[in-house]
């Protein structure tokens, strides 16, 4: 009887020393190695939200969209965990409307969501609903990036003029 | 001969902002890695809860 427990014990062990290890290499942005490591907890715990987030994000930090967009197509089960992720992979790789779908469908009012909206509509050429999106962004971000987002908003502006859009546009501070 | 000059509108400057939003869920990781350093929810009395909390013994 207390073979299955002892067995199970050390799977957790197992997982926890692995985990240790995707501590060490997410620190210093090892992603190959984390892919490495993320995958072995899964190969032990197919079910390891954890671990398959990590591992798409490192595959997202290595530029590899496709790759991480397929991971996530083939595992339904964790994919409710990554929507922003599948998004912006989709993004990247230039499927404007499928990365408006999903995020459209994303449950969340999440800040990021409106970013990465914002981006996709400006890429899309609505330009009016970008400019409002990060117009409203703007009133409620507070952090480092707000000079990158004003810069995001003249480039807006600009293309809402050369569309010939009669949109007032605020000044930009 | 070459056209003279004129000016085009440029391609305007845009940053990829949405990407800082992806990152690892490193306390999630953490916890699991039993390094949170968190204080666990249970408050363990004196020395052996310290000593608990240090270990990630007490975690979960």
């Amino acid at each position: 009887m207390t073979t299955p427990t002892a067995a199970q014990q050390k799977k957790e062990q197992e997982k926890q020393a692995l985990y240790v290890e995707l501590q060490k290499f997410c620190q210093s942005q090892d992603d190959t190695r984390a892919i490495k490591v993320a995958s072995k907890i899964l190969h032990l715990f197919p079910n390891d939200e954890v671990a398959f987030k990590t591992k798409i994000v490192c595959h997202v930090n290595r530029g590899m969209f496709a790759e991480a967009l397929s991971l996530i197509n083939d595992t339904s089960k964790l994919s409710g965990s990554v929507q922003y992720e599948k998004a912006y992979c989709l993004y990247r790789l230039q499927r404007m409307e499928e990365a408006k779908s999903v995020l459209d469908s994303w449950q969340s009012n999440s800040f990021k969501k409106v970013e990465l909206m914002y981006q996709i509509h400006y890429r899309l050429d609505n330009f009016e609903s970008a400019y409002d999106s990060l117009s409203d962004l703007l009133k409620t971000s507070d952090d480092e990036m707000d000079d990158e987002r004003r810069t995001n908003l003249s480039a807006i502006a600009a293309s809402l003029k050369l569309a010939g859009s009669s949109r007032r546009v605020k000044d930009i501070q | 001969i070459p056209p003279p000059m004129r000016p085009i509108p440029c391609k305007p400057l845009f940053f990829d902002l949405a990407g800082n939003h992806i990152s690892y869920p490193m306390d999630e990781i953490e916890e699991k890695a039993g390094t949170s350093k968190k204080s666990p929810k249970k408050e363990g009395g004196g020395i052996t809860g310290l000593v608990k909390g240090l270990w990630g013994w007490g975690g979960k």
